[in-house]
């Protein structure tokens, strides 16, 4: 294995590999970092480019556009309250809150070491235990995966705020609005009221634009000028260390894990894995009340575990050929299209390029360090433009984002209407999150439930799988925890 | 007491008359399965979502509720919800009318025209009063949108209808 890392190094280390990491690592930023362009569209859009490419560079370009979209997600979440991609939407909880208090410079770093980390970690699991992990991940069937949304659905009690009971009945309209359009098992429409613009469902995107971005600008419309908020000051000079950083060893370990095991797991995504990991880190934080307040640690959690998704969600793709979302799907193509098809020949007949790849995984976070600090600079200047040109400026862009996503009004229209809806809610008193986590994790608790019972009958299989018995265990206590920290905070 | 009560939970009623809405709605709405018993129903999943909204809403109606009987039984004042002097509701539900004028006019008139539009008065509203910026940053913004969006990733934006 040494001689094929070392290989794979110096395969690495040419002037073609490194020309392609760079240039998928700054149409990644580039996309992650602005609402509604996403690593699935600059991987689409870099693909051709590959053809001529000859197989390493080729997936060394498209990775790097996944990596770096996956974090750039996480600067337009701190800086413009609007996160760039799914994958960052628990980065807004604490990352915009840092913004407001003038720690926007803080934030930003926090999110690229975070992400660095995070990337490191699941690359080198990626180098070393691709075989084992993915015999882990062949272990999760429908009931796991059911226990493992039921485990994302418990963090709602630690995100209601002071009322849980709002908390929940947010966390359900996220579930309804999932509900709408067409059934997961036999295609039978839903709640569509005979329009056939609801036939679609509602997307992911346009519903994050509407809750985060839109509500966000009926927000500061309704402030009279003189009391606009002023735009933060970016300077990233010893805004966060590396040494800040290894003081929350434990949650970038604890986050990394989970990323990896939820990347590792087909279907599942970043978004996920961020909120997983988000709620326990509040959990089991000896500061929970500082979470959604600007938290280091909260944004610590959240940036390690979705950049840890993104090599982890390689170790299916390469070792068994399922690939987990859109973008590995693509990858996979990419692959064939270089006459390479998944599976254990990659790590035999083409081990050289193989190990190429997994080591240029490595030195792309390594890239996506300095990159990463070039492009917070870059982005910074948006916080300068004053607010009465940035924030219709933004709501242009993310309302064009939400168009691109379907080329259809509609989903401009549900992006207004998710906005309306998180502006009310928040003035009285409800949390936008747990409806979030509704939305993210509504049809896949729906699939696996319905899938369990296809399988095995009844849902009572969980309780003799002893994965599932674990997650329903951690979640029954994070409820517990959440419930508890809730009564305490309305005590107070 | 009656009359805040009902101002601060304007929100929660509105969840409690939708969840009614659903709920009343699923049987017509969406069809019983087609497949056998072994599978579950299509309709379980909206039951559940709607029930859940309808039982958290209700309990935090009573809740609310119980907490307001509970201070005016100790002789406590129910404080009034303070009133932001530097926020106006008013600007929040223009600027919604405008998004909404928006959407309806964008494929009537095209995206660059409207859009020109909606950023002048979006700008001119949050404040903005430089008269060269007011006209400059709507039409050299929709421009620049329209070529990366519409010819570098060939997504085609509303186009003018006649």
């Amino acid at each position: 294995m040494l001689e094929n890392i070392l290989a794979g190094l110096s395969g690495v280390l040419t002037i073609d590999s490194l020309i392609a990491m760079v240039i998928g690592l700054a149409v990644g930023l580039s996309f992650g970092a602005l609402p509604g362009l996403n690593s699935t569209i600059g991987i689409t859009l870099l693909l051709p480019v590959t053809f001529t490419l000859s197989p390493a560079p080729a997936m060394l370009m498209l990775l790097g556009v996944y990596c770096g979209a996956t974090y750039a997600g996480s600067i337009s979440a701190i800086l413009i309250k609007t996160p760039g991609t799914p994958a960052a939407a628990a980065t807004v909880l604490d990352g915009y809150p840092m913004t407001q208090q003038g720690k926007a410079p803080r934030a930003l770093m926090i999110a690229l070491k975070a992400s660095v980390v995070g990337g490191l970690i699941s690359g080198v699991c990626l180098l070393f235990l691709a075989p084992q992990v993915a015999k882990v991940a062949l272990k999760f069937g429908s009931p796991e995966y059911f226990t493992l949304t039921i485990f994302g659905l418990s963090i709602i009690a630690s995100v209601s705020g002071n009322n849980i009971f709002k908390g929940l009945a947010m966390g359900f309209f996220g579930l309804l609005v999932k509900c709408i359009g067409v059934d997961p098992q036999q295609g039978i429409y839903r709640l569509t009221f005979g329009s056939q613009v609801l036939t679609r469902g509602v997307d992911l995107v346009p519903a994050l634009i509407g809750l985060f971005a839109v509500s966000e600008l009926f927000t500061q419309c309704e402030k009279k000028i003189a009391h606009l908020q002023a735009p933060p000051n970016v300077t990233i000079k010893h805004a966060f260390s590396w040494k800040e950083l290894f003081s929350f060893k434990f949650t970038v370990l604890r986050s990394a894990i989970m990323g990896i095991i939820v990347g590792a797991c087909p279907g599942t995504g970043s978004a996920i894995a961020s909120f997983l990991s988000y709620g326990t880190a509040k959990n089991t934080s000896k500061h929970p009340e500082e979470y959604g307040k600007g938290s280091s640690e909260g944004l610590v959690a959240s940036e390690t575990a979705n950049n840890a998704v993104t090599g982890a969600t390689l170790i299916p793709m390469l070792t068994l050929g399922i690939p987990g979302d859109g973008v590995t799907a693509i990858l996979m193509g990419a692959l064939t299209i270089q006459g390479l098809s998944p599976g254990s020949q990659l790590f035999t007949k083409y081990a050289p390029m193989t190990y190429c790849v997994l080591v240029g995984f490595v030195v792309i976070q390594i890239l996506m360090y300095f990159m990463g600090i070039g492009s917070i600079k870059l982005f910074s200047y948006l916080t300068k433009i004053p607010y009465y040109i940035l924030m219709p400026m933004v709501f242009v862009f993310c309302m064009v984002g939400a168009y691109a996503c379907g080329t259809s009004t509609i989903d401009m229209l549900i992006a207004v209407i998710f906005g309306l809806i998180a502006y009310i809610a928040s003035k009285f008193g409800y949390s936008i999150t747990p409806m979030l986590i509704g939305i993210v994790l509504g049809s896949i608790c729906e699939q696996n439930v319905v899938k369990t019972i296809g399988v095995y009958g009844s849902l009572s299989v969980i309780l003799t799988r002893p994965i599932c018995l674990v997650f329903l265990a951690i979640s029954v206590v994070f409820i517990v925890i959440g419930v508890r920290n809730t009564y305490r905070k309305g005590a107070k | 007491m009656a009359k805040n009560y009902l101002k601060e939970n304007i929100f929660t009623l509105a969840l409690v008359v939708l969840s009614i809405f659903v709920i009343v709605n699923i049987p017509s709405q969406v069809k019983e399965s087609l497949l056998s018993a072994s599978t579950i129903s299509p309709r379980l999943f909206p039951y559940i979502a709607s029930g859940g909204i309808l039982i958290c809403s209700i309990l935090n109606l009573i809740l609310d509720f119980i907490g307001m009987v509970l201070k005016v039984k100790r002789g406590e004042e129910i404080p009034e919800k303070k009133r932001n002097e530097n926020v106006s509701v008013y600007r929040a539900i223009g600027t919604v009318a405008l998004v909404f004028v928006w959407l309806f006019i964008l494929e009537k008139i095209g995206f660059i025209i409207s859009t020109i539009i909606i950023l002048f008065v979006l700008s001119f509203m949050m404040g903005n009063r430089n008269k060269i910026l007011l006209v400059l940053f709507p039409v050299c913004f929709t421009l620049l949108i329209y070529f990366v969006f519409g010819e570098l990733l060939h997504v085609s934006l509303p186009e003018i209808l006649f």
